[in-house]
């Protein structure tokens, strides 16, 4: 090191601190200001650089965004002219292409300025037709794109390239163009963009202040918009994005010394700022080192005179030091801490003076204690323990000597235990240990050795160890002949301390409860005890502690050790000493067993009175067997109370009913000694009736196999009783039913067997009586195929419907259907099934007899066809003659007749609707619209035939009417349109003519008050079949359909001799001719009359 | 299944090669070169049964002709078949592949005028004969160059046209609508209905309107059909293949009854699957179809086992239901006609084989007995009294009239 500068640096060493401080705080200053400036200035640098660098991408992408747009519509153009139709056509027309593709190629190449060529090309590559080709464009060219244009073919999609014509960066283009009857590519449209032109069309007014350039990934600048290059510039590249791969990026310059221009003003202004900060840093570290450097130099004093021991001579603390001035306070604190080291030393002094004194007092109590223990009669031997060797005993007092014969000199340095115990282990410390010696001269002795330890309370080491040796030999004999006795106890005797401890327990606490004497002692005797037993007991043990109690003698529940209980009686005493209580002496008595005994004597007495079913038990060695028990359910049967009960013989239920053959029953069973169930008419006390159902069973000793008691059940079996007796009655009120049901009921069982059905399925569907039960589902369809009509359709049961699985839906209406049967009778059966879901019977099936609806309905479909028939009829004549009357003009003598035969229809018409109309009328009003009046007989007759016009050519009306006819309640209009309806009829069924004959019958066959008029007449007649259908309605016995009728006349006459109280009777025979009587009620007054006016000739 | 455009390509390829290796005269004659006769047709066209019909045609009588032993003394004739795709400067690139081998004696086109038209010039220059079944553009035949080596045996423009036009005459109808394809053969057919109007002195025929339809684009059909009625045609002239003739037959049958016009169609709809396209709508409108051959009136013994094989081939009930049957014949008359020239000229120089075409001796056909079939000065197959005019029946067959 050159010596100049080690001279300095000695002297500066040895320069007082406020310089040395200033220096450094100075250099310190100037270290950390200029890299902080330096830092600021190259952050900031970063951040002008970074805005300038956000400032170009934003520029870029701009300009990017625009010329993707502007190439992408160019784009488009050529793509969406190639799906043209107007090229697939030109690709199969060479001959006429060159009209239409040319033009159309050309209006392309206007419209897209950036084109610099255009053209169809086939699927060669071969340009076809051109549209427009800029000059520098030569043949050559056309064919080295043809190789692109046939990829496009090739690949069905468009294919991009970049190329370098004339120094101008071109995209070329070739699209296919798809042949539409095909649906291939066949040729291509191929087309050359100059993207320099695009670039600048689409990016003119987006840069200012900076530079564009279009660039391909070789970096050839081709196309410029601002600024030129002037050489040292910065620049940002962007990419163009997914167009079609095409390697082409825009670049954005600008001039580097105009960009970084403020970066340097920055510069020179934290120049100026950091040298102003620098000299101010300089003023105030002078002053802070002047501050310092003061007060330290007079401490330096200061401690000069502390070294020098003249702690007097020192200046006192200061009064009213400024707390900022910290070296001043520092100063302040070392003359107070002088101060109190001085007071501090004088303590101290005064303390060990008085130490002294304490030690001198402490040794003459040794000494006085040391003669206490050598007078003690208890053995005292201290026994020394010291590191690393064996424990040895230090003092025995004289006590001791004498206890084991031992010698002072054998015993003083002896090894401790070996001393006493030999080599067995010594006695754990604080707790007392027996030791049985014997002594030199042959006695033995036994001693009671208590041990206490002695620590150094700074080490935490033991150190001494004092052993008490006490003489217990005589207490020890006493003691184990008093323990034997103890041990010898079957019951537990205890003692229990004042606080609650065991303090004693013989073997039998182990032998009952399973715990260790050892483990139990010193616990509260409240630890072994059930928790509800303590609680029950708490008061008088509380009150046995106070000394109230002298004794208490409870029950209670002990835990044993592997978690059972048992029973224990326990009888706990005082123990007093001289008044005082000691604690408490008792005995344990174990008496599980029999509580368990007692236990189940009285659950058994529980269930017994708990049981529904009354119970007695009686006992049969007492003389006429009296009741000795009855329970309570006993009670509540037969209305007797207990005490009623008990010691009488059970025979008091019966009263005075004892013609029973169950009685008898009971006591032969009884005699033999056998259990037995009989029902009996018992009658409880208010005398009330009840069924008693009784089970009795002997009690036999097993010691003497004697029968003691007679256990007897009871039951009142009443209810149930008349419940079968309802049953019974309900089955036999349903079996009439069904007998008398005229429909046919089957019943399945879930089998699939018949297992019911009633008469009238016996008559309709078996052979003979009985023998449809038990016929399967397939053998009563085959029997009821057997019956039906073969030309009906047949619609049985079909498997699955019948099906008898319980999981099957019940059955629904939907099944019904007709069966049409031939025998044993011919008629129609509505059928129909139903689940019933019980074992014995799963599925019923019910036949109705229908054959009456049935024909009903076919009646009805009969009458509605001739209704029909006939109302179309006439109508049909008057819309024919009066369309005849429309078109054409007749005389007047023929249209009178064309009108006359109109009216004569529309007459005929009207009287069909009327049937219809009187009927439904009747039937709706009943006798509601009838006027009823008193009208003779005869005169009424003679007007309603005056009003029937029979044809005399063909017919003959003969009426028979004898003078003095009674009077008849009738309605006058009613009862012209009832015979007339019978003339009517009578007239239409002779159709080859005859008489018709109306007379009167006077007398009823069963002398009933009412007077017949008969209308007969000799025509075609009906079958007796026929005769008994034909006041149906709508039948009509002529089904040729050449006699007119609606099949209403009959049924209407019917009705109207029913609301007149009569009756109406048809007699037929075929081809003789048919006679209908109309029986009218005669009037009160008429009816003596018409007898005798009959009477007479 | 859609194959990439090279796969399709190699696809062809594979067609053309198996079609060669299988050919049965490889082993019937031994090691003998086989003459090569090749097929240019729009197989790849999925609406065209007429290259199914050709190639059907050519195949039988080369069965025929193998069975008998072939051509100079026991070469066998062989297929080479190339796809034009219906696209004119395809058809003249396989024309150029077939011309590079020496044993390719001539090829039968398909039905696609525009397609033969564009290979003509270099047909010429190859120097190798055309024989036309179908493509009837008159230009094919009529084209201005000597020697000729384009022969037909199919309907021209002109000749079709004609007969459609004297059936119409025929039929009183006078205001004529032209429906024609904005193609070669579009002009072709305006031009020969122009010149045969124009060559009636009585003026009985006008034509009112010509609309013109772009290949492949069919859906402004029935709007022309539309502006050809406002203008009052009574008869529809029409040129169109299947798809377009189909479009219109579809929009006739939902218009009213008044508006519904006679069609007169050339042959290009029985080009194709046309009844099937149609549909019920074929039976609401009245359309005569013009035609060169039909099994109906298939002539010889040939005629008939040529229709037998027909049925068989393509597993139709009825002779008449085979597809684009009116190629099958005149394909197998050409190759029958084409081998006789290879046999009279005793090798396979192609000049002097098209030279034996113009002076065949008589032979007897299945569409015709030609007597000769062609001319030094007659290239056309057929006359004006071999056009046939057809209906389809309720059962979409063509039955002549």
């Amino acid at each position: 090191m050159p010596l100049p500068l080690l001279d300095r640096s000695r002297r500066w060493r040895r320069a007082s601190l406020t310089t040395r401080i200033s220096f450094l705080a100075t250099t310190l200053t100037t270290i950390v200001l200029m890299p902080a400036l330096l830092v600021s200035w190259a952050a900031l640098h970063a951040l002008m650089l970074e805005k300038l660098g956000y400032e170009l991408e934003a520029t870029a992408s701009e300009a990017r965004l625009r010329f993707e747009a502007r190439l992408e519509a160019d784009i488009g153009k050529i793509l969406d002219a190639s799906r043209q139709t107007i090229f697939s056509h030109a690709l199969s027309d060479p001959a006429g292409r060159a009209q239409y593709i040319r033009p159309t190629l050309h209006d392309l190449c206007r419209a897209t300025p950036e084109l610099a060529a255009l053209f169809l090309a086939d699927f060669r590559g071969k340009v076809l037709e051109q549209g427009c080709a800029r000059e520098d464009i030569s043949a050559a060219d056309f064919a080295s794109t043809s190789a692109l244009r046939q990829e496009a073919v090739e690949r069905s999609t468009a294919q991009f390239a970049l190329a370098h014509g004339s120094e101008q960066l071109r995209l070329r283009i070739a699209a296919p163009v798809i042949h539409l009857p095909t649906g291939n590519p066949e040729g291509a449209l191929g087309a050359e963009l100059e993207l320099a032109r695009t670039f600048d069309t689409s990016t003119a007014g987006v840069a200012r202040g900076h530079t564009l350039r279009l660039r391909d990934l070789a970096g050839t600048p081709t196309a410029q918009a601002g600024l030129a290059d002037t050489g040292r510039e910065l620049r940002y590249l962007t990419r163009l994005t997914g167009h079609h791969g095409l390697p082409l990026a825009i670049e954005v310059v600008v001039d580097r010394e105009l960009a970084l221009r403020p970066v340097r003003g920055l510069l020179a202004g934290m120049v100026v700022i950091g040298t102003i900060v620098l000299m101010l840093a300089l003023l105030l570290i002078r002053r802070i080192a002047h501050d310092i450097g003061a007060p330290l130099a007079e401490l330096e004093l200061t401690a000069a005179r502390v070294e020098a021991g003249d702690l007097d001579a020192l200046p006192p603390p200061r009064a009213g030091v400024d707390d900022a001035d910290r070296f001043e306070v520092l100063a302040n604190t070392v003359y107070r801490m002088i101060a109190s080291l001085r007071d501090t030393q004088q303590r101290l002094s005064a303390t060990l003076e008085a130490r002294t004194r304490q030690v001198e007092r402490a040794e003459a109590e040794r000494r006085l204690k040391e003669r206490a223990l050598a007078s003690s009669t208890t053995g005292v031997l201290i026994v020394a323990h010291r590191p690393a060797d064996e424990a040895r005993v230090q003092y025995a007092n004289p006590a001791l000597l004498e206890m084991t014969g031992l010698a002072a000199d054998a015993i003083l340095g002896a090894r401790w235990p070996a001393l006493l115990f030999g080599k067995e282990p010594g006695p754990a410390p604080d707790r007392p240990a027996e030791l049985a010696w014997r002594r030199a001269d042959g006695v033995q002795v036994f001693m009671e050795l208590s041990t206490s330890r002695v620590i150094d309370a700074e080490t935490g080491t033991e150190t001494h160890a004092i052993v008490l040796v006490s003489d217990v030999s005589e207490r020890l004999r006493a003691d184990r002949a008093h323990r034997r006795l103890l041990e010898s106890l079957g019951e537990v005797v205890v003692e229990v301390s004042l606080d609650g401890r065991l303090n004693f327990l013989n073997q039998a606490w182990e032998k009952i409860t399973g715990h260790l004497i050892e483990d139990s002692l010193g616990h509260a005797y409240t630890d072994f005890m059930h928790p509800d037993d303590l609680r029950r007991n708490l008061q008088a043990l509380t009150a046995l502690r106070q000394g109230e109690l002298e004794s208490h003698e409870f029950e209670c529940r002990v835990r044993c050790r592997h978690g059972a209980t048992r029973w224990l009686s326990v009888k706990l005493n005082t123990l007093r000493d001289e008044e005082r209580i000691t604690g408490f002496a008792g005995i344990l008595t174990d008496i599980t067993e029999r509580r368990e005994a007692a236990m189940e004597i009285a659950i058994r007495d529980r269930a017994l009175e708990a049981v529904g079913s009354g119970i007695s038990i009686i006992d049969m060695r007492q003389p006429d067997c009296p009741t000795i028990y009855v329970n309570r359910a006993f009670e509540h049967i037969t209305g007797y109370a207990r005490s009623e009960a008990i010691g009488r013989n059970c025979r008091f239920l019966r009263g005075s009913d004892h013609d029973q053959p169950e009685v008898a029953m009971l006591r032969r069973a009884i005699s033999a000694g056998r259990p037995c169930e009989v029902t009996l008419r018992n009658y409880r006390k208010d005398g009330s009736f009840f069924w008693n159902q009784l089970a009795v069973a002997p009690v036999v000793d097993p010691a003497s196999d004697e029968v003691t008691h007679y256990v007897g059940v009871q039951a009142d079996v009443t209810a149930r009783r008349q419940s079968e007796d309802q049953l019974i009655d309900w089955l036999s009120r349903l079996d009439v039913i069904f007998t008398l049901n005229p429909d046919a009921v089957v019943c399945f069982d879930n089998a699939g067997t018949v297992s019911f059905a009633n008469a009238a399925a016996e008559t309709l569907f078996a052979p003979a009586a009985g023998a449809l039960i038990g016929s399967t589902v397939a053998e009563f369809r085959q029997r009821l195929a057997q019956l039906a009509d073969p030309a009906q359709p047949f619609t049985p049961l079909a498997d699955d419907e019948l099906d008898l699985s319980p999981t099957n839906a019940p059955l629904d209406f939907a099944r019904e259907g007709l069966i049409h049967l031939v025998h044993p009778r011919r008629c129609t059966l509505h059928q129909s099934f139903r689940e019933c879901g019980t074992d014995a019977t799963s599925q019923v099936i019910y036949f109705r007899n229908v054959t009456r609806e049935v024909e009903l309905d076919r009646m009805k479909s009969d009458f509605l066809a001739t209704a029909a028939h006939e109302l179309r009829t006439p109508m049909a004549s008057i819309m024919g003659f009066s369309e005849l009357l429309m078109m054409r003009s007749y005389s007047a003598e023929k249209t009178r007749e064309l009108l006359g035969t109109i009216n004569t229809q529309a007459q005929r018409l009207t009287g069909l609707l009327n049937d219809l109309l009187d009927l439904a009328r009747i039937e709706a009003r009943r006798a509601r619209s009838f006027q009823f009046e008193t009208l003779p007989a005869g005169p009424l007759l003679e007007e309603a035939l005056s009003g029937f016009l029979v044809p005399a050519e063909s017919h003959r009306l003969v009426a028979r009417i004898p003078p003095d006819l009674p009077s008849i309640r009738a309605d006058r209009a009613k009862f012209q349109q009832t015979v007339l309806n019978l003339l009517s009829n009578a007239r239409k069924f002779s159709p080859h003519g005859g008489d018709i004959e109306v007379e009167v019958v006077a007398e009823h066959p069963d002398g009933l008050g009412l007077i017949g008029i008969s209308v007969r007449d000799h025509g075609i007649g009906m079958s007796a079949a026929d005769a008994t259908h034909a006041f149906e309605r709508f039948y009509r016995s002529d089904r040729s359909g050449h006699i007119p009728g609606t099949g209403l006349g009959l049924p209407l006459v019917k009705e109207i001799m029913k609301l007149h109280g009569g009756s109406v009777s048809l007699e037929s025979t075929p081809d003789i001719g048919t006679c209908v009587t109309l029986w009218f009620p005669v009037a009160a007054q008429g009816t003596a009359a018409t007898r005798s006016g009959l009477a007479a000739p | 299944m859609s194959l990439a455009p090279g796969g399709r390509r190699d696809f062809l390829h594979a067609c053309t090669a198996s079609l060669l290796a299988c050919a049965l005269p490889g082993r019937a004659f031994g090691r003998a070169a086989p003459v090569l006769i090749g097929v240019d047709a729009e197989f790849m066209d999925p609406n065209s049964t007429a290259d199914d019909a050709i190639l059907f045609g050519a195949r039988a009588a080369i069965e025929d002709l193998n069975a008998h032993g072939g051509v100079l003394g026991g070469r066998p004739l062989q297929l080479v078949i190339t796809d034009n795709r219906s696209v004119p400067a395809r058809g003249v690139a396989n024309i150029e592949h077939l011309g590079a081998q020496p044993d390719v004696v001539g090829f039968l086109c398909g039905k696609f005028s525009p397609v033969v038209l564009e290979q003509v010039p270099t047909l010429h220059a190859l120097r190798l004969p055309l024989l036309a079944p179908w493509a009837a553009a008159d230009a094919i035949i009529d084209n201005g160059r000597e020697p000729n080596y384009a022969f037909r045996l199919g309907l021209s423009d002109t000749l079709a046209i004609e007969a459609l036009l004297g059936e119409i005459e025929r039929r009183k109808l006078r205001r004529i609508g032209l429906l024609v394809p904005q193609t070669a053969w579009g002009r072709s057919c305006q031009y020969a209905a122009e010149r045969h109007v124009g060559a009636r002195t009585r003026d009985r025929l006008e034509i009112v309107g010509i609309e013109w339809h772009r290949w492949g684009a069919h859906d402004s059909i029935p709007h022309s059909y539309r502006t050809l009625l406002e203008i009052g045609a009574e008869a529809i002239l029409l040129v169109a293949n299947e798809p377009e003739g189909a479009t219109l037959v579809k929009a006739m049958a939902s218009m009213a009854t008044r508006d519904l016009r006679p069609l007169f169609s050339h042959w290009g709809i029985s080009g194709g699957r046309f009844p099937r396209l149609c549909g019920e709508a074929l039976h609401k409108v009245q359309l005569d179809v013009a035609q060169s051959f039909s099994f109906a009136r298939a002539r010889g013994e040939d005629g008939a086992r040529l229709a037998r094989r027909a049925m068989q081939h393509f597993g139709t009930d009825s002779p008449l239901a085979v597809p684009s049957q009116t190629a099958i014949g005149p394909a197998y008359d050409l190759v029958r006609l084409l081998a006789m020239a290879v046999d009279q000229t005793g090798g396979t120089h192609r000049p002097a084989i098209r030279e034996a075409l113009e002076r065949l001796p008589a032979h007897e056909g299945v569409v015709r007995r030609h007597a000769p079939a062609f001319t030094p000065a007659r290239h056309e197959g057929l006359g004006k009294d071999e056009v046939l005019l057809c209906r389809f029946d309720s059962t979409g067959l063509l039955q002549p009239h």
